[in-house]
């Protein structure tokens, strides 16, 4: 019971305590304590993201090896997995050619690379320019040239370092670290981050449009006085935020004593005053609720977090 | 003659009401209505402006003006930290606007810093930067602008560089240390910055940008969302505590507008540099160009909940009748 | 950002199974969305321990240090560092600049403290063995200890002082219609409030107060389902959008090939399906 219940209890009111003195007291040890408590709390929330990780990995793992009802779907999710996995810590690309210089051809220097970067493959005079105003003077730790590939490996930029060099250009192939290669350009992570998570994600919330459209038909119906507001509310934002909602009603522009039922006028001041008051209202009471529940939980009165022995 | 006419009359009349309850009946029906057919209207409407644009002029509201006139009134030796803090799920909403305040602020010769508390929102900073700064600008990086990248631990990051962002930064999204960055000389803390804008899609966002830096520290905080977080914003502009925000699509499309309206109209400080780019800014607007869509869809939205409405009402006096 | 046409085909094609599911739950969906979960799980912890976990963590305990100058308990702490870049040397970089060996990540001052972080967050991970797994409650403690300190002043000064500060406006302000709203406002905010107080029974001149909050709390709602489905219009607008761009001739008309090769795969799949069920 002390380990499992008391300690943590005392670790969250000792906790709850610093950071709630720390906006009050900026001072030493204070200050230093929290700027380090701030930096723990993000790397436990690290670990947090990886326990998700691993905890799907055992779910869908398990799935798989009983080969249980839809394994085969577990299968691609455990996949899918380390294939982010392996491009996350194992492969990475991301090479590219440095230029330091573009020696005694910079014409054909120029060309070149106006060849193997992002163009739509036909090499205008105009690209030509725009690749002498970036290349003609690198910085002192060269100018990186991005080639029109998803993913830029070892050997493409190399073969590509060596077609500068022969052309009178000094050139030698830089990466992105590991680490930066986690967000940088032509690396096999960035290209699973959008040829696969971005769709999903995307597609995945786009789903919603159908279903509130869906939703809005079946069951938005005014059976009472306070639905039929909620529902002329929710039109009148609907028509009044958009373009169209101004464009059907920009006639009544023209006429002083009408220009009020111009729809983002109306809309406008919905928006502003009796949204807004309602808003207000929620967002007193949500707040009061937040700091009960933080007090009570600093104070140890709230203990489902831990869960049951 | 005056019997054949009254019959005449009686059966128009009787058809007409056949034609009415048949009517009635279907309105009664339409209840069902598969809502496979829906899913596919819907798809349609959204389809269509996409491949032939109506071009619907954009009105601009007082919430964007208000975000937009706040940055816009920033001295141009002005440092902004712009968060990101949306991913690849809410990018067509948000990524437009992003675009456009970035553009804003380097038109002024604001120096941008960039940092994301969503994960994804280190790509999404990437891919703006690497338009507007790099492509349309031609900027330095580490001078004009420079990303720190993402750090993990939501509000305790946006606690955390109250006191030092060395400390919850040590290096940028590149791998630099922090302390060869030269935009980062003169910023130690969330104080030395003299502009906060949010890009957010939810939490960690604008609310922890206002409780944590904005309200304690006393810099000026606004915001880029999606629509659904708008309202929820809302009290925070009326009390004060935000300068306005761009409310999602439509917000986004009002901002570019704003933006090439004041180099068409050359007001306020506007760099050499950003007056050759207003062609560009012109053509490449995708809120602008996607409200169209988002009109359309929100018509028919409204007829459905009015067909809806019409035909449970039907469907109640029916019921009432027998 | 380029992707490339097999890039373009794998985005088209699983964003038309996600899209499929509008028909029906399918076999294209279920697949596209065990595939999401399993990429967006690794995704969420490589960024997590690249941008976190490597330079914050390991480089405290072990910052980058010339490896000639260390001596004593530090020359076996970098030891340690040693034997790690030996198995993970990707994490644990090592690195000889002009002639020099350093060992360590980044110039964070080097902090021992971290080791508490670091073994609060191999806590967190216990949580996968049953036997063990209650350690993670002190992680979890610690983390909403955290969250508790930070927001309950957070809170109380923006949404609770700051909210009701900014209800107190003038009832007249010299202008009719600016005197109209700011009544409104304040009318709003006590009706919506008292709504929700329910240590008074709602009756009488009681009940007419909560009626008139609940009505602004309505329009409230209504407004907020506008925008929710403002917002969600504009996501399949960005969704089309890439579709769209993915029909044409230089990724390889993925979209129209895919669109009709998954609906011809969808319409067998549901006749084969009528005929058994019928039997």
């Amino acid at each position: 019971m002390f380990w499992k219940r008391t300690i943590p209890a005392i670790i969250v009111a000792a906790v709850g305590v610093i950071m709630l003195l720390s906006w009050f007291i900026p001072h030493e040890p204070f200050g230093s304590l929290e700027t380090h408590a701030t930096q723990w709390y993000d790397i436990i929330a690290s670990f947090a993201m990886i326990l998700g990780a691993l905890n799907l990995l055992r779910l869908q793992g398990n799935k798989v090896i009983k080969q249980k009802k839809g394994w085969p779907y577990a299968l691609a999710a455990v996949i899918a997995f380390f294939m982010t996995l392996t491009f996350g810590f194992v492969v990475k690309g991301g090479f590219y050619p440095n230029i330091t210089s573009v020696g005694d051809n910079p014409e054909a220097v120029y060309l070149k690379i106006a060849q193997v970067i992002d163009t739509d493959g036909n090499v205008s005079e105009e690209d030509v320019a725009e690749v002498r105003a970036l290349y003609a003077i690198p910085g002192p730790d060269g100018e990186k040239v991005l080639l029109h590939k998803a993913v830029v490996s070892k050997r493409m930029a190399q073969k590509v370092v060596d077609e500068l060099n022969t052309l009178g250009a000094t050139a030698s192939v830089g990466e992105l670290k590991w680490g930066s290669h986690v967000q940088g350009n032509k690396t096999y992570y960035s290209w699973v981050f959008y040829s696969f998570f971005t769709p999903l994600s995307a597609t995945m919330f786009a789903l919603l449009a159908f279903f509130v459209a869906s939703a809005s038909y079946r069951a938005f119906k005014i059976r009472n006085a306070e639905a039929t507001v909620l529902l002329v509310s929710g039109i009148l934002i609907m028509l009044g935020r958009v373009p169209l909602g101004a464009y059907l009603t920009a006639w009544t522009q023209n006429i002083p004593w009408l220009s009020w039922f111009h729809l983002p006028v109306i809309q406008e001041w919905l928006y502003q005053y009796p949204n807004a008051a309602g808003a207000r209202a929620i967002m007193i009471g949500i707040g009061l609720g937040i700091v009960g529940t933080s007090l009570r939980v600093i104070l140890g009165i709230e203990k489902s977090f831990m869960g049951g022995d | 003659m005056a019997k054949n006419r009254s019959k005449a009359y009686t059966n128009l009349s009787n058809n007409f009401k056949d034609i009415l309850e048949k009517f009635v009946n279907f309105l009664a029906k339409l209840d069902g209505l598969d809502r496979r057919i829906i899913f596919l209207i819907i798809g349609l409407v959204v389809l269509f402006p996409l491949l032939v644009p109506l071009g619907l002029p954009i009105e601009t509201t007082q919430l964007t003006e208000d975000a937009f006139y706040a940055i816009d009134e920033l001295p141009t030796d002005a440092k902004v930290l712009v968060s990101f803090e949306y991913g690849p799920s809410t990018k067509p909403e948000i990524h437009p606007m992003a675009i456009s305040v970035l553009r804003h602020l380097f038109s002024k010769g604001n120096k941008v810093v960039v940092m994301c508390l969503w994960p994804d929102g280190l790509f999404m900073a990437n891919e703006a930067l690497d338009l507007v700064a790099n492509k349309e600008f031609g900027l330095k990086y580490g001078v004009d602008y420079v990303n720190l990248g993402y750090r993990p631990g939501n509000e305790a990051i946006i606690k955390g560089i109250t006191k030092s962002f060395k400390a919850n930064f040590s290096i940028d999204s590149k791998g630099t240390n922090i302390t060869e960055i030269p935009i980062m000389h003169d910023v130690q803390t969330a104080k030395d910055v003299d502009f906060i804008f949010s890009l957010s899609a939810g939490y960690p966002g604008a609310i922890e940008w206002v409780l944590y830096a904005g309200d304690p520290l006393q810099v000026p905080v606004s915001s880029g969302n999606t629509s659904i977080q708008v309202n929820q914003l809302l009290p925070y502009v009326k009390s004060g505590q935000m300068r306005g925000i761009v409310a999602g699509m439509p917000g986004a499309a009002e901002y570019e507008t704003m933006v090439i309206r004041k180099l068409e109209e050359n007001i306020g400080p506007i760099t050499d540099h950003a007056r050759t780019l207003l062609p560009n800014f012109k053509e490449r607007r995708n809120a602008t160009k996607f409200m169209d869509a988002q009109s359309i869809a929100h018509l028919v939205i409204v007829l459905f909940i009015i067909l809806g409405n019409i035909s449970f009402l039907v469907k109640r006096k029916k019921q009432k009748k027998y | 950002m380029y992707i490339g046409i097999l890039g373009a085909w794998i985005a088209v094609f699983l964003t038309l199974s996600i899209l499929s599911y509008l028909y029906e739950d399918n076999v294209f969906y279920k697949l596209a969305e065990h595939i999401f979960v399993g990429v967006s799980a690794a995704h969420w912890a490589t960024i997590a321990f690249w941008n976190q976990v490597q330079p914050n963590l390991f480089g405290r305990l072990w910052p980058q240090a010339e490896v000639a100058s260390l001596e004593g308990f530090q020359k076996f702490w970098y030891g340690i560092y040693h034997g790690l870049h030996a198995v993970f040397g990707k994490i644990f970089p090592e690195a000889t600049v002009n002639g020099v060996l350093y060992r360590g990540i980044g110039d964070q001052p080097q902090n021992l403290s971290y080791l508490f972080a670091f073994v609060l967050g191999v806590f967190m991970l216990f949580r996968l063995i049953p036997k063990i797994g209650w350690l993670s409650r002190w992680s979890l403690a610690y983390v909403i200890g955290m969250a508790a300190g930070l927001r309950l002043y957070g809170y109380m000064s923006s949404d609770v002082i700051g909210q009701v500060h900014a209800t107190m406006l003038p009832l007249w302000t010299g202008n009719l219609g600016s005197s109209i709203n700011n009544i409104i406002l304040i009318v709003g905010v006590l009706t919506g409030l008292f709504y929700f107080f329910f240590s008074v029974e709602h009756k009488g001149a009681l009940k007419v107060v909560s009626r008139i909050g609940i009505y602004f709390l309505m329009i409230y709602f209504g407004a907020s389902f506008g925008f929710a489905v403002m917002g969600r219009i504009s996501l399949l607008i960005g969704r089309f959008n890439d579709l769209i761009l993915y029909s044409g001739k230089e990724y390889g008309f993925a979209t129209p090939i895919i669109l009709i090769l998954m609906i011809v795969v969808l319409v067998l799949t549901t006749r084969k399906k009528k005929p058994e069920e019928e039997v």
